[in-house]
């Protein structure tokens, strides 16, 4: 390959691996030859950034350094008018005023409160309990069945429902089930409470009333009937779909388009050529020995990720559905890295665009049945005799062979039509566990070609009238469609729930309803319809998209009329009270489609990159465009609780950036931390860079959804710096996914990145006081791995080493070392004794624990200015650990919270005693005695603690934020400035499960006597229950017979920094990976 | 010049001056610390409520439970001020053209407001009290909240202070009652009562923080 590549191309500055300070051989990964075996790995133990890697001076200075950098820079900081200064000021002035003034203010009772009940108290309306209703919520087309917690009438939190079928059944077997969700359905309900929606209609850029448009109504329907135009966003409900069906024979000329940035439809093109008609393909990943994705990220981006990720749970436990000591084995191939490369046992990291080559020569390998092999040419691409390449491809195709039947191929959005009619016809040989269900719109044009239309439509003015329905296409349609001049002088109405960039290009706006306040259904990605059942009058009045087409066709029924109707038009009328109480109905989930033989495809040609190699020069380097963890498309731009959870992989919270691998951050120059210039054809975009180990060579992941300009006071507005760069700018029709011949290019302007990558670092001595040699040794006490091979063949095999395994009862002869030499007393427990464990195994890190903690236990938000100084209150935070090299590393998960020690150093130097062990083992905390010393969290040896520096909530006792304030979790306090705050291990739901329990046993309601303890499962925390895949199991340890005894007494439990003898109750359990043994390389074959 | 004299009163007034200047300010600053104690502020406390109901008439007089009203007491955290509704499952009857209670037939014919009460038993946001736990485990309702039945404008009985709730957290026999007994006004315990329930139901207050503080 090297031959024909131009000197130029040839690394600049070899020099820049030496400066790791490792000791370690590193050719270079193009220098070797096609036959020479893959170089081993540097044997980098576990890191967490490239600035750490590189032994940068600036890493060591970095703010992040300290734990709680003092001072912050006055000109940022928010002013505060009670400043520690101004305090001794007014103080001064009040010394004349003296006793009595100062006592007087002491002497008042707390603020005037009113209690006003309801003039009429609905039926099993019990004030000061929380009700739990099912609904249901989309995104980008996608159902997801919800439960919705509503105290006192107002919505608080959203958890998944544990009782649909979708994403049903427990993970182990016989245990209570739990919903899971992703951090967009969690958060969307901080929207619900957001001032800055849409409060009236707008016309013509000023506000009117509900009432006005009404009447203006009869004026639009004229224009629609003469040949107008719907652009929904995507929407699968069944009540949309028949207004749709209704309008047409109504209005004959309006046409109907659909648009989604983020669109699986290339899926749906794929199973077209394969099948002949669209299909939805869902793999049945509990029973897969082998899973191969193809740039598919199945855990988070995914319609099904949900399904994937409790199925891939199901079956990597090496108790799983597999059987005992079995589990499967995660291929990808992927440019970005996502959550599926870090859990992925083999990843191979490459352009997206290799992936058709890739999968042509997998597809050329594996004997199809009937299909034969020979008939079929192989690819001529260098990629494919590039060794890393060859070898991946070499033993999956004989993996993929022997466990035909056991294995699937998934393939992601971004890949063309083809990628999937391929992937279809690879599953088809090796006989895949995979269904293919029908969707419900199978004759729709693609979302691009549907836009793609309308745009050409509007510059020609064939539109006479435009309705657009959710959806915010000015900001988010390919630019080169320039979709904001194009709608201009054609009436337009956008209902949505934001006044956004395309509401104010639009001659109406009408406020659209949150999904909590409308009627609506759904189905989700199998097709089962899930009612979405309103929890709240609509606060700023909004119509659901439904209504609005009602009232275009002329019926202006409500939301309930409409979604009723429907049902009972698909007649499930009779059971409509059922199934508005469960969520769903049943009998809707559809039965898998029998496919026949996949069809004669199509040849495949190769482009030039693709017949290339991974090399590519600059100014032919390859853009995808890539979700964003914080805004998804944008739409969640507002969203505070998203903008600060850290990125998945980057850990970087309020921007967007585009991500560079380290190989093609050397060759080109590029900085983490600095600006770039990113040309595209005749368009280019200067944003962050940061430099992501894994991201394939010479491919940039530019991240959609930032620079908002009409979001809202979070997400960015007109006039005001915007959150993160508007990647839109250069997403055109023909680069809507990925796109070649891109140059990259330095600008050496610094930007600050808000990442948390190196916060909360507690990693033994890390950073000043030992060697190098000494972190390298420590650093793997705190993630713990082994090989599944290994798990089985060695019984004696332990996560936690002996002489690291404190034992209680000092027993030399167990092979317990004896210690005793606990610092203080060492406690005794009668009744509960609450502890978690979290498997490392099947955490994807997908975030959702971290939403959920934030909902649950009204975690501030701090804004990313203060992110930067160290300052993200989150309880729970996900550490992510690389190991080997930049550019094909091993990537770790691990949650840390409160590990709740039984001899907390924290509870040992508070000097009030606001930090006090309960007699179940909870490390309390009462806010109302912190005086903010600070000591506690100076003293936690795992950095779980977090002050509040300032007043973040602030804002909320604005009398403006009166209706922001009814998002709190009424049973969580609100804590002020200057206090300490950390887990609490849901003790809200601990004493509330208790309370009912014991009320329930004294009043005869249920068996047993008092003080009898709770049931395994009946305490539930909000991280636990929001986990797609259970990783996170909390209860009773005194109780033997409880899963989290059980975990805890698993082999591969450990704890974190055991030999400090802090006796955590949190404890971990040993990720196990399953590498093929043929591909076993140096580093993987030194499991521990 | 003549000398001045002093009068002999002089010598009772300079005694008193003397007591004045030392017992003053000892006397001042007792005052003044008696007088922001919890006990001082907060018992007593009568705000005006928006209709003048009586609990002595109500639940004196014509001896209406306690849970007529506060239906919720035993189920949930709070004991629930009723609903206009409540008031007018009897008013609609009785007393229905009444001046007082007109605050009371608005409300209950508006739909979008109600009668806004204001709360007597006030607790800081950081705790937690729960009425179904203690309801449940027999304390009367008489023990926090004083002789309701012979309050016609409701006021604040106890200090409801940490320290108090502590004390009975860490004795509770004395505020113990059989169940049935719990909503009786008055009412006085048998000997042995509260030692007997103790044991009976198990009652074991917890004092750590998370009790009441989370």
């Amino acid at each position: 390959m090297s031959a024909k590549e131009p000197d130029s191309l040839a690394p600049a500055d070899h020099a820049h691996h030496d400066a790791h300070g490792h000791d370690h051989d590193h050719p270079h990964p193009h220098t070797h030859d096609h036959d020479e075996p893959l170089p081993p790995t540097p044997e980098h133990g576990y890191w967490r950034s490239m600035r750490e890697l590189a032994g940068q001076a600036e890493w060591q200075l970095h703010p992040s350094d300290k734990e709680m950098p003092e001072g912050t820079d006055p000109s940022t900081a928010p002013a505060d008018p009670m400043s520690r200064r101004n305090f001794f000021h007014l103080m001064g002035s009040a010394a004349g005023l003296a006793g009595m003034g100062v006592i007087a203010a002491g002497c008042q009772r707390y603020e005037k409160e009113e209690i006003v009940p309801l003039a009429r108290r609905p039926e099993d309306e019990v004030p000061g309990q929380t009700m739990e209703y099912s609904t249901a919520w989309e995104l980008g087309g996608v159902g997801h069945a919800l439960i919705a917690t509503s105290y006192e009438g107002r919505p608080i939190k959203l958890d998944g429902n544990p009782e649909h079928p979708f994403a049903g059944g427990a993970i182990v077997p016989g245990t209570k089930r739990h919903g899971g969700a992703s951090t967009f359905a969690q958060a969307s309900i901080l929207h619900i409470y957001d001032a800055d929606r849409s409060q009236s209609p707008t016309a013509g850029g000023k506000g009117a009333s509900m009432e006005s448009f009404k009447a203006g109504l009869g004026e639009l329907r004229a224009a629609l009937a003469k040949g107008g135009r719907i652009l929904s966003e995507a929407t699968s409900s069944p009540t949309v779909q028949a207004l749709r069906l209704k309008l047409a024979q109504k209005f004959p000329a309006v046409q109907w388009h659909e648009y989604e940035p983020i669109s699986w439809d290339n899926e749906r093109a794929g199973t077209k050529l394969a099948f002949g008609k669209p299909l939805r393909p869902i793999a049945r990943l509990a029973e897969c020995e082998t899973i191969v994705t193809i740039d598919c990220d199945i855990f988070v981006e995914h319609p099904a990720a949900l399904r994937y990720s409790r199925d891939f749970a199901r079956s990597r436990r090496p108790d799983g559905t597999l059987g005992i000591g079995k589990m499967n084995r995660l291929w990808a191939a992927e440019s970005t890295m996502t959550n599926t490369g870090a859990m992925a046992d083999h990843r191979l990291g490459i352009r997206s665009d290799l992936c058709l080559p890739l999968v042509l020569a997998l597809d050329a390998a594996v004997p199809g049945v009937g299909h034969g092999v020979d008939g079929r040419p192989k690819p001529t691409s260098e990629l494919l005799a590039e060794a890393r390449v060859a070898q991946w491809l070499r033993v999956l195709t004989a993996e993929l062979q022997a466990n035909s039947g056991r294995a699937v191929v998934i393939a992601g959005r971004r890949q063309p039509p083809i990628v999937h009619a391929l992937v279809a016809r690879l599953n088809e040989e090796i006989s895949a566990p995979i269904d293919y269900y029908d969707v419900a719109d199978p004759d729709r044009a693609s979302h691009l070609e549907s836009i793609t239309q309308l745009a050409s439509d509007l510059k020609a003015r064939k539109v006479s009238a435009l309705v657009i329905l959710g959806g915010n296409p000015v900001y988010d349609a390919p630019v080169d469609l320039d979709f904001g001049t194009a709608m201009a002088g054609i009436p337009t109405l956008h209902l949505s729930e934001y006044a956004d960039e395309t509401s104010l290009k639009s001659s109406w706006h009408v406020p659209k309803a949150h999904f909590l306040e409308a009627w609506g259904d759904v189905r989700t990605w199998d097709g089962t319809i899930t009612i979405a059942q309103p929890l709240i009058a609509p606060l700023y009045g909004g119509l659901s998209s439904a209504e609005l087409l009602s009232a275009l066709i002329g019926d202006e029924l409500g939301g309930e009329a409409l979604v009723r109707g429907t049902h009972e038009a698909l007649g499930f009328g009779a059971g409509w009270r059922k199934n508005v109480h469960d969520g769903f109905i049943a009998t809707t989930t559809q039965t898998p489609v029998t496919v026949g033989r996949v069809a004669e495809l199509p040849a495949a040609p190769l482009s030039k990159s693709q017949a290339g190699g991974t090399k590519r020069a600059n100014g032919d380097l390859e853009v995808v465009f890539h979700f964003s963890s914080n805004t998804y498309d944008g739409r969640y731009a507002n969203n505070p609780w998203l903008q600060e959870t850290p990125d998945f992989l980057t850990k970087v919270t309020w921007d967007n950036y585009a991500l560079v691998g380290p190989e093609t951050a050397t060759v080109y120059g590029l900085e983490n931390d600095t600006m770039i210039t990113v040309k595209i054809g005749d368009r280019s975009i200067e944003l962050p860079c940061y430099v992501m180990p894994g991201q394939a060579r010479y491919s940039i992941g530019l991240v959609l959804g930032g620079g908002r300009t009409a979001a809202g006071h979070v997400g960015g507005r007109e006039g005001k710096v915007p959150v993160g760069y508007d990647t839109y700018k250069v997403r055109t029709v023909a680069g809507f996914d990925m796109i070649g011949g891109v140059t990259a290019t330095a600008t050496g302007k610094h930007y600050e990145l808000a990442d948390t990558q190196d916060h909360w670092d507690y990693r033994p001595g890390l950073r000043k006081d030992i060697g190098a040699d000494e972190i390298e040794k420590r650093a793997p006490e705190l993630i713990r791995e082994t090989t599944i091979a290994n798990f089985v063949k060695d019984k004696a095999w332990k996560a936690e080493e002996p002489e690291h395994f404190f034992d209680d009862t000092n027993d030399e002869g167990k092979g317990g070392k004896a210690r005793g030499f606990a610092l203080f007393e060492e406690k005794t427990y009668e009744g509960h004794r609450w502890g978690m464990a979290t498997d490392l195994s099947t955490c994807t890190g997908c975030n959702s624990c971290m939403i959920a903690c934030q909902s649950e236990n009204n975690v501030p938000v701090v804004g990313r200015r203060e992110v930067i100084n160290n300052r993200e209150m989150s309880w729970i935070r996900i550490d992510r650990y690389f190991r080997g090299s930049p550019d094909e590393p091993e990537v770790v998960h691990q949650p840390v919270a409160c590990q709740q020690c039984e001899n907390a150093p924290c509870e040992q130097v508070c000097p009030v005693g606001a930090t006090q062990h309960s007699p179940e083992g909870l490390n309390d905390m009462a806010y109302n005695r912190c005086i903010g010393t600070r000591y506690c969290a100076n003293n936690c040896p795992y950095k779980v603690r977090r002050f509040n520096f300032l007043d973040w909530n602030k804002e909320f006792r604005d009398a403006r934020n009166k209706v922001r304030r009814l998002l709190f979790n009424p049973d969580v306090t609100v804590r002020m400035r200057g206090i300490m705050e950390k887990c609490s291990f849901c003790v809200q739901r601990i004493q509330g499960a208790k309370i009912k329990a014991k009320a329930a046993i004294r009043n005869g309601s249920r068996a047993g006597k008092v003080g009898d303890p709770l049931q395994d499962g009946e305490v539930v925390t909000a991280c636990q229950a929001a986990c797609p895949t259970e990783a996170i199991v909390f209860g009773d340890l005194q109780d033997p017979n409880s899963r989290v005894s059980k975990l805890q007494e698993d082999r591969r439990q450990y704890s974190l920094l055991p030999e400090l003898y802090t006796k955590p109750r949190n404890r971990y359990l040993a990720r196990v990976r399953n590498p093929n043994p043929d591909m076993v390389t140096k580093q993987q074959g030194g499991a521990e | 010049m003549q000398r001045f004299i002093f009068p002999e009163w002089t010598e009772t007034l300079k005694k008193w001056i003397t007591l004045l200047a030392v017992g003053g300010p000892i006397y001042l600053v007792a005052l003044i610390a008696y007088g922001v104690t919890p006990e001082a502020i907060r018992i007593g406390y009568q705000p005006d409520q928006p209709v003048p109901y009586s609990h002595a008439l109500h639940a004196g007089e014509l001896g209406m439970d306690c849970r007529y009203c506060h239906s919720t007491v035993e189920r949930t955290a709070k004991a629930a001020i009723p609903p206009p509704a409540t008031c007018m499952n009897c008013h609609s009857v009785v007393k229905k053209d009444s001046e007082v209670l007109l605050p009371v037939r608005q409300a209950f014919a508006e739909q979008n407001d109600s009668l806004h009460w204001v709360r007597v038993h006030d607790l800081p946001d950081y705790v937690y009290f729960n009425h179904q736990a203690h309801v449940n485990a027999a304390i009367g309702c008489e023990s926090c909240h004083g002789r309701i039945d012979q309050m016609s404008k409701v006021y604040q009985a106890k200090p409801l202070t940490m320290e108090w709730c502590i004390n009975c957290h860490l004795n509770p026999a004395p505020n113990l009652r059989e169940p049935e007994n719990v909503t009786k006004m008055g009412y006085e315990p048998q000997p042995g009562e509260g030692e007997a329930i103790l044991l009976r139901n198990a009652i074991h207050p917890p004092v750590n923080c998370s009790t009441c503080h989370r």
